[in-house]
């Protein structure tokens, strides 16, 4: 009970009555997901923020940004506030979704706006509606 | 607990399931309305589904015609339906839980990955955006792994899990809209029928699913959208399980109201034999309130969202909870924070809602409105027949019925007055 | 242009009534019920009324005494309904100070009463500008406009969507006067909703005559600002009352 107020992890809600504050105590109340207690404790969230951080590497960053999402306070949070691990693993994804976004989104609007000046005669063979057009791909309507 | 008044938490939970619902059907409204509007005319192809294996409309058939054709397309989609609804009991009663687990991510793979992006490229062709192959196939790559991941994995974020729920609703709705006109009625009437006998009659496949999960303890193997159990904003961090926590350190009975309606849709797509696209949907819902423990006035109290179903519950509980009095005094703060698990809806139930819009959207914007508010109600008095009864509840009959008959007065009887009026802009 | 055109059409009729929806109404989820289930009982007022008069559409007279019939018969029933809303919501009033007791909730303010009430005229106004204005918008996306004969000058769907906005307006804040003109007793406010409603639907009678739009908008506005001045004046007034009551009550104790 001393250590509480030291102990960043353990805030007590001070408006809470105190036979209410003692049941609540042992509860952790900083939870590392933006679920909060629906979603993950810590000792599992970095496991699975490891997982997320590698699969990215399968040209999934989506993960990337999903484990920056779902883990957003130990992202505003300084770092010694989580596990260090956690952090770490959730931090590479940021930096690896924000490095993706940036290749993908200037390579995307290189195409879309340079368009056939820039390309020629490949843009035809590239852009989307020309494959889909040539594969079939549109089977709906 | 000062200062709110009670009308923001009076049906919260009402609004978190119709408002998934709503916007499934806004974005089914405008995928149809966008892409069908410029040219529908009969050059469109018609798809085989499994809802129209016997008969394929066509525009010159007569009116006989179209009604038998498509009495037995309901009827064999329905009978392919509850075969494989009874499949899937066997395989949940042998304890396959893994491989439809596996089964069901697939099928969530296939819609999102071939149906969604055959609607996107739809929409791009529409519109003529400009993107490449490379990104698309990457963003669709991306955009299908993760919903293959938020189905049934617990470390997604609850709004990814939903939003995903409700894009596979918004994708299969959308290819349901490509039925024709009257099998698309028969066989929702028909759904809702089934939905009827397979929730409520003694040996119904869902009903029997649902008490084999209850049994067991689990989750449902099945496509299930959930609502935030609680409005996580409301307790600022600390959430809605906090309660139940407290519950079971202070005497170890849970209290849990759980509202659990599931419904198991189990999309089986896939079967491309030969020419034939045979997608199934195996969709409904069932929603079962389950009551563990005997806490009956907190549940009263912690589940009354709506007040409407409270009357109900206050004179079943009045006495005990006279009794029980000092113990739910102190228990108030949980009872502000648990609020009960969400209530569950089946994506079936999205979907078809979704498709009977769709289909309304093909006619008129006033038919649309109507249906929208036609089933948004039959959902409102199903969620509260589910307060009431506290046992799964089919969610189609009451809001296809609604829908169907509003549809067809609509169109029979209000179009012509409302037209003929507001072109003499007359109003009232 | 034309996809613009249909955008602005809707946002010119609903406009008003989806800012008030976004900033009041959807905080409060039981406001969003209420507005769906009173859209419905419109909705169903107006298809009891067009399968009653089913039979005799399309009128094929020029003649104006027809469509007075139609719209004096289809504003009674509405005002009927908006009694028998009245009655309902007086239950459900009940029923809400009764829960709001159980869980040790202040009882409803009046400020509340007030919102329930605004939010039941928004669905009956929402609805007529959906019924009426967004459900014939359908071909104002597409690349032609519509001209009606009787008033050639502005397009049909925007002549439409100003009368919308009009009957919106009135619509929603003559239900918060009837409102707490049934709770007060006060005969002048019960009086004032039929009155303005039917007052709005014969002035949309002067469409019929050529060049009538002209006249009839700017007298439907008048009636518009009436209402919403009225309905302003009474809120004001019964706001500084229960302050005052208010005031009172702490200043006793």
């Amino acid at each position: 009970m001393e250590a509480a107020p030291s102990n960043p992890t353990h805030n007590i809600i001070s408006t809470a009555p105190s036979s209410v504050a003692t049941h609540r105590n042992p509860l952790r109340v900083d939870w590392p997901t933006v679920d909060g207690p629906l979603g993950l404790s810590e000792q599992e969230s970095v496991d699975h923020a490891r997982r997320f951080f590698k699969f990215g590497f399968l040209l999934l960053p989506w993960l990337w940004a999903v484990n920056c999402l779902y883990f957003w306070p130990v992202l505003r949070r300084p770092s010694s506030y989580y596990h260090p691990d956690l952090r770490r693993y959730v931090v590479r994804s940021a930096i690896g979704f924000t490095v993706f976004a940036v290749i993908l989104s200037s390579w995307a609007l290189t195409f879309s706006v340079g368009g056939e000046h820039l390309f020629g005669h490949v843009w035809d063979k590239l852009v989307m509606y020309n494959v889909a057009e040539k594969y079939g791909l549109t089977g709906w309507i | 607990m000062d200062g709110g008044s009670i009308l923001e938490t009076i049906g919260v939970e009402i609004i978190g399931v119709m408002s998934p619902v709503s916007i499934c059907m806004f974005l089914v409204v405008l995928i149809v309305y966008t892409l069908s509007s410029p040219s529908s005319s009969d050059n469109q192809q018609v798809i085989r589904t499994a809802a129209n294996l016997i008969y394929l409309e066509s525009s010159s058939d007569t009116t006989a015609q179209k009604l038998e054709g498509a009495l037995l397309n309901a009827v064999v989609f329905v009978v392919l339906i509850t075969l494989v609804t009874f499949l899937l009991v066997i395989l949940y009663y042998y304890r396959f839980t893994n491989f439809l687990k596996y089964y069901i991510r697939f099928s969530a793979f296939f819609v999102l990955g071939s149906m969604g992006g055959s609607i996107i490229l739809t929409l791009i062709q529409h519109f003529n955006i400009p993107i490449d192959s490379i990104t698309f196939c990457l963003l669709l790559f991306n955009f299908t792994i993760l919903g293959v991941i938020s189905v049934f994995s617990q470390g997604v974020p609850i709004l990814l899990n939903q939003m995903y729920m409700v894009a596979l609703g918004i994708i299969v709705a959308a290819w349901f809209t490509k039925l024709p006109e009257w099998t698309t009625w028969v066989v929702l009437v028909a759904l809702a029928l089934y939905d009827l006998v397979a929730v409520l009659a003694p040996g119904g496949p869902l009903k029997m699913l649902v008490e084999l999960a209850s049994s067991r303890d689990e989750e449902l193997p099945a496509l299930v959208y959930e609502a935030r159990p609680n409005v996580s904003s409301r307790s600022g961090s600390r959430g809605p399980n906090l309660g139940l926590l407290l519950a079971g350190f202070s005497d170890g009975d849970p209290i849990e109201l759980r509202v659990m309606s599931s419904s198991e849709n189990v999309v089986q797509n896939g079967r491309v034999v030969s020419e034939m696209r045979s997608e199934s949907e195996e969709i409904d819902d069932v929603r079962e309130v389950e009551i563990e423990g005997e806490m009956l006035p907190l549940m009263g109290s912690s589940s009354s969202n709506n007040e409407r179903e409270r009357p109900v519950v206050n004179e079943d509980i009045r006495e005990s909870n006279e009794s029980d009095r000092a113990r739910v005094l102190e228990r108030e703060i949980e009872e502000e924070e648990e609020r009960g698990r969400g209530i569950k809806l089946g994506l079936g139930d999205f979907v078809f809602y979704s498709v009977l819009v769709g289909r309304a959207a093909m006619y008129d914007l006033m038919t649309v409105y109507a249906c929208y508010l036609a089933i948004i109600s039959g959902l409102g008095c199903t969620l509260i027949l589910l307060a009431v009864c506290r046992h799964a509840l089919p969610a189609l009959p009451i809001s296809i019925a609604l829908g169907v008959i509003f549809y067809f007065l609509t169109r029979l009887l209000m179009e012509p007055f409302v037209v003929g009026t507001s072109t003499n802009l007359l109003m009232f | 242009m034309t996809v613009a055109a249909g955008i602005g059409y809707a946002l010119l009729a609903l406009g008003p009534s989806l800012s008030l929806f976004i900033a009041l109404i959807s905080k409060k989820p039981f406001l969003i019920l209420t507005l769906l289930s009173s859209t419905l009982v419109w909705l169903m007022s107006l298809i009891v009324m067009s399968a009653l008069w089913r039979a005799f559409l399309p009128l094929k007279t020029t003649a104006w005494w027809p469509y007075a019939i139609l719209i004096l018969t289809s504003v009674g029933f509405q005002e009927g309904l908006r009694i028998l809303f009245w009655k309902v919501y007086k239950k459900l009033e009940d029923l809400l100070d009764a829960f709001a007791d159980r869980v040790s909730k202040p009882r409803l303010f009046m400020t509340d009463k007030m919102q329930i009430a605004l939010a039941g005229g928004l669905g009956h106004g929402v609805a007529h500008a959906v019924f009426f204005c967004l459900g014939l918008l359908t071909p104002a996306f597409g690349p032609a406009t519509y001209y009606v004969e009787k008033c050639s000058k502005i397009p049909f769907f925007l002549v439409s969507a100003i009368i919308a906005l009009a009957f919106a307006t009135i619509h929603t804040f003559s239900m918060v006067i009837a409102f707490s003109g049934y709770e007060e007793g006060n005969k002048v406010d019960q009086c004032f909703a039929p009155v303005v409603h039917l007052i709005a639907g014969m002035l949309t009678l002067t469409n019929l005559a050529f060049g009538g739009c002209m006249i009839g908008i700017p007298l439907l506005y008048c009636v518009a600002i009436v209402t919403l001045v009225h309905c302003g004046k009474m809120a004001w007034r019964r706001l500084i009352e229960s302050r005052n009551r208010e005031g009172n009550f702490s200043n006793s104790q």
